[in-house]
């Protein structure tokens, strides 16, 4: 394993039951990187997601997180940040907003301790970032979806991740809510965090921020910056879901888009 | 005064009411984290399913109770390993397994002689049937579990508001949802003691569900549910005392008037304020 990989996907297939939800997955995620993730419903980006950290087990193939795999790397787990897709939460759970952030610590300070002066403090500022800071103390059962998304993330953030995985972060929020998520994945990028972004709403999903893009449906259609990824053919292959390969084939059945140390080969 | 004080003169009753106040503390903070983790069902299935714990206890000649605690925390990890293993939701491995201990315990009570003031006594709660040695048990549980509760404090809330990322963050699932299924399993047997395994259920979620009516704060949420927990355990077992009923039956039916005040009452129910015209009150706690 290279040091200057986060994530490391190799041949990685994925079932649930007879189903194939991810085929011969074979990708490297450089350390800093920020990759959004593009493919309609049901294209196996949040089945990828929950590969990273570990919920979803391999059916063949292997994915390495920090060199590790996710499921025995407990003591690292809290090196990986994650957003899940938004769904409805307990509303009468009785806990604020700022507790919601603090539960991002509980996996750093490990069991039989209690939250210092440092933990307040980057609660504090990861509630700041994401502009809820004013509203730490009203119920969690008592936001928006929007705010509520905005509370996740400030908890992922709490996490001092060095990756952090964001699954469909912008779906359902207003366009001045979207826009500040996008500009919090720069700021994460100039401060070196490694961001996976999900959307499956191209309109929704603002590509100056990325600097690569990763188009996936079942298998991997194409990876590599914006510009070189999001042609009008790829797009096509990505959402039409036609079988692979279609429209990119090479010579040798083989598709590579190569920057720098990444490559992405789909056969 | 006379009143609180004399009963507290024989022997029993300062069994009975030291046990009492042990169950109604234990009873809240566990029964708190039962209904945020919307385990209710579990707490009815295991009370009813300890039956044949009790049953086995009487038949070999163990001591009941401890017998009991023993093989209800085998009927939790049972639950958990069924609804794990066999693709069915937690609710009908609840379900299965609960009907078929309580249909053993049943069928174990009927093949035997059992005396039926010994079988009130289980089912209905008995503040006679707490000896020495029970308050020993209880008060030993009770401050183990309460220990675990607070040392994994955070963690336990952690896993009750979000379980998937409880467990992506690092904390062992399997540790948290067994450790819980187990404290809930000791506790409905040792609170069966006074409240019996049909009302055990009561002490265990009304409590919570009241000091629920009042706040959205956990840590008041919690200290609510010891003050109406205790509250009723104490006040249930001294009517028990002065007009001859069960414990159990009045244990519960005092936690029921706290959470009935408790929805007409509360600073949080505005709506229902309104229609029993009451004012209307903006602090919340």
């Amino acid at each position: 394993m290279s040091d200057s990989f986060v994530i490391e996907f190799d041949h990685f297939s994925l079932k649930y039951g007879d189903r194939q939800v991810l085929k011969d997955i074979h990708l490297r995620i450089p350390k800093g990187s920020c990759i959004g993730i593009i493919g309609p419903n049901g294209s196996g980006k949040t089945s990828l997601i929950r590969s990273i950290v570990g919920l979803n087990k391999p059916y063949q193939g292997i994915v390495r997180v920090f060199g590790e795999q996710p499921r025995r790397s407990w003591r690292r787990r809290h090196q990986i940040g994650y957003v899940p897709q938004l769904k409805s939460i307990n509303k009468e759970f009785p806990i604020s907003v700022y507790e919601v952030v603090m539960l991002g610590r509980v996996g750093r300070l490990g069991p039989l301790h209690f939250p210092r002066k440092e933990d307040h403090q980057v609660v504090q500022e990861s509630l700041k970032r994401v502009k809820m800071l004013d509203i730490a103390d009203r119920p969690i059962g008592q936001l928006s979806g929007g705010q509520q998304q905005r509370v996740f993330i400030a908890r992922a953030l709490a996490q001092e991740s060095k990756l952090l995985l964001l699954d469909e972060p912008a779906t359902g929020l207003d366009i001045p809510t979207q826009q500040s998520i996008y500009e919090l994945l720069e700021q994460l990028h100039e401060d070196g965090i490694t961001t996976l972004t999900t959307t499956h709403d191209l309109l929704a999903l603002d590509f100056h921020h990325f600097g690569r893009i990763l188009c996936l449906n079942e298998q991997v259609i194409a990876f590599g910056p914006p510009e070189k990824v999001l042609t009008p053919a790829i797009l096509t292959q990505t959402f039409s879901g036609l079988p692979w390969p279609h429209h990119l084939v090479d010579e040798d059945s083989r598709l590579s888009i190569k920057e720098d140390s990444i490559s992405c080969t789909c056969s | 005064m006379h009143l609180l004080l004399d009963p507290l003169h024989y022997a029993f009753m300062q069994n009975a009411f030291i046990g009492t106040v042990a169950i109604g503390i234990l009873c809240a903070v566990i029964g708190s984290f039962v209904v945020l983790l919307r385990l209710a069902f579990i707490g009815e299935g295991l009370a009813h399913g300890s039956l044949a714990g009790l049953a086995i206890g009487y038949l070999l000649n163990w001591d009941l109770y401890l017998t009991a605690n023993f093989y209800t925390i085998g009927l939790a990890l049972l639950i958990g390993f069924v609804h794990e293993k066999a693709k069915v939701t937690l609710d009908t491995a609840i379900g299965i397994i609960f009907s078929t201990s309580m249909a053993l315990g049943i069928a174990l009570i009927s093949s035997m002689k059992f005396y039926t003031t010994d079988l009130t006594g289980y089912l209905f709660g008995s503040v006679l049937a707490i000896t020495p040695f029970d308050l020993r048990i209880i008060l030993g549980a009770s401050i183990l579990i309460l220990l675990i509760i607070i040392l994994f404090f955070k963690e336990f809330v952690f896993y009750a508001f979000d379980p998937e990322m409880a467990e992506v963050a690092g904390l062992s699932r399997g540790f948290l949802h067994y450790s819980m299924l187990i404290m809930i399993a000791i506790t409905v047997v040792v609170a069966s003691q006074t409240v019996g395994i049909i009302l055990v259920t009561a002490l265990l979620i009304i409590p919570a569900a009241s000091a629920q009516q009042w706040t959205r704060s956990l840590k008041s949420l919690l200290l609510l549910a010891i003050f109406f927990g205790l509250a009723s355990a104490v006040i249930g077992l001294y009517i028990s005392y002065y007009f001859n009923v069960a414990s159990g039956a009045s244990i519960a039916i005092t936690a029921a008037v706290v959470f009935l005040l408790s929805l007409i009452f509360s600073r949080e129910r505005q709506p229902l304020r309104r229609s029993f015209g009451l004012k209307e009150t903006t602090k919340k706690l």
